[in-house]
């Protein structure tokens, strides 16, 4: 575990020299695939929980949302990490087509573009879902 | 090969993660076990399928992404040649346990 | 006047690394380069940095110079601001200062076989190219080995053999000659354990080019050519 923090470190001291948009993506890239990783595990035991009944899931389910102020803010989490690893994922798979590496800054433009009004809209269901309880 | 696989499971998972998460914490936000069979039964066995599929894509793309990470740091391949055959036993593994999961809805 | 901050370190009496800071008075196109003769003359003999031609085609003179990499040559101090530190490149052993050992990134260069692969008798003593195809060669030739692209990619650190960006262009310059026969060879070498699986397109090599060139459109452009002939046997693109 403090292996894989080293190596994250080292990418990091590595950006501050190079303090580039690209290499704050990759690093993004790195650390929300990791997360995204870790979450499926829960995830998977989260939902496992079926093995022991009907009940148990009831339960597991109830365990997982509430309080509703604790964690629809962590699912609007979960939605942003999600949003930034897809959407940058697509824009790295579009680059990789040879001749469209040349328009990186482009790139990034545009996926910032659908990123904002789609965090946005992310972001405010789940506020309204916490106001309404 | 695994670099175009990564991007066709990865761009396959952008829509499909999508429709995922926008129907069960968006379209339909009460999580229960009843919610959960009902889907699975009124799309039949196709729908535990689907969820299979979705499972093996995210699986793949999250092993293969870590595969990539190790060697990223590893001076030769052939020193980390247990890896890949490790990474598809987590893989398979996890499709079982999953299966086995999803199994768990079925009343029918 | 700028204060200058230069990283020193020699190896036989320092255990790590250490700033020093000099004062240069700036007159209208003073570049870094300059800057360094004149800590070099005025201040401390004892001051290490390579340079050569001066005029930013043998790339000698490549520093990290205020979050950047650059050619020390053609970095003009006005557009530094008051404020300049200087380092020498990442991801090779340093020799002394500001000088680094290149022996590594030239035995990478070697291992490419940067050299035209065409042993057929010339016929009327030239090599017939249509001005096109020459054209698609014209980012490709540009590159002067400063390694600038090689000290600013992530990758070649956490694996010290990785070819990175030049020698990867380098290779999609031969591999894009169309008087050039060894397609095959070239993907092959690109195909490698330390080829261009290890780019993961954090663009750092285009954001430092003094060229502006492109090291991951030609990455990307052999990635592609990696693909094709393992699905369709085909090495040439066109």
């Amino acid at each position: 575990m403090t292996k894989v923090l080293n190596l994250l470190l080292q990418y990091y001291r590595e950006h501050l020299l190079n303090p580039h948009l690209g290499m704050k993506l990759f690093l993004l890239q790195r650390v929300t695939g990791l997360g995204i990783a870790f979450y499926l595990l829960m995830h998977i035991t989260v939902i496992g929980s079926v093995r022991s009944g009907p009940q148990a899931f009831d339960a597991m389910m109830t365990r997982v949302s509430e309080p509703a102020w604790l964690f629809k803010p962590l699912e609007a989490l979960l939605m942003a990490v999600l949003l930034i690893h897809g959407l940058n994922g697509l824009r790295i798979t579009i680059l990789d087509f040879g001749s469209l590496a040349k328009h990186h800054r482009v790139s990034i433009a545009i996926m910032a573009a659908a990123f904002v009004p789609l965090v946005a809209i992310g972001g405010y269901l789940f506020l309204t879902h916490i106001v309404s309880g | 090969m695994p670099w175009v696989l990564q991007r066709v499971t990865g761009a396959l998972l952008a829509f499909w993660i999508a429709t995922h998460f926008i129907f069960w914490h968006f379209a339909h936000s009460e999580w229960s076990f009843a919610s959960v069979a009902a889907r699975a039964l009124t799309t039949g066995s196709s729908g535990w399928l689907w969820d299979m599929m979705l499972a093996g894509l995210c699986l793949y793309h999250g092993l293969n992404g870590v595969r990539n990470i190790v060697y990223d740091y590893s001076p030769k391949v052939s020193k980390v040649a247990w890896l890949t055959p490790a990474l598809w036993v987590v893989g398979l593994a996890g499709i079982v346990l999953i299966g086995y999961h999803l199994a768990g809805f079925r009343t029918a | 006047m700028a204060r200058v901050s230069v990283f020193r370190y020699d190896p036989e009496f320092d255990a790590k690394g250490y700033f020093d800071d000099f004062d240069v008075p700036v007159r209208p196109g003073l570049t870094v380069l300059e800057a360094m003769f004149h800590i070099l003359e005025h201040e401390d003999g004892s001051l290490g940095f390579r340079y050569a031609c001066r005029g930013a085609v043998c790339g000698s003179c490549a520093m990290h110079i205020n979050g950047h990499y650059r050619l020390a040559c053609a970095t003009q101090m006005s557009d530094m601001g008051d404020e300049v530190v200087v380092r020498p490149l990442y991801h090779l052993p340093i020799v002394r200062d500001l000088v680094v050992d290149m022996t590594g990134f030239w035995a990478k260069y070697e291992r490419i076989r940067p050299w035209l692969a065409n042993e057929t008798p010339l016929g009327d003593g030239e090599r017939v190219q249509s001005p096109e195809e020459r054209a698609r060669l014209d980012d490709l030739v540009e590159c002067i080995l400063c390694a600038c692209c090689h000290a600013s990619c992530p990758f070649t650190h956490t694996d010290p053999q990785y070819l990175g960006p030049a020698l990867l262009l380098k290779v999609d310059r031969f591999y894009s000659d169309t008087r050039d026969l060894a397609a095959a060879d070239r993907l092959a070498e690109a195909d490698s354990e330390h080829g261009v699986w290890r780019c993961h397109t954090a663009y750092n090599c285009v954001e430092v080019c003094p060229k502006s060139l492109n090291p991951t459109a030609s990455i990307a452009h052999l990635k592609m050519g990696t693909v094709r002939r393992r699905l369709t046997g085909r090495a040439k693109d066109r």
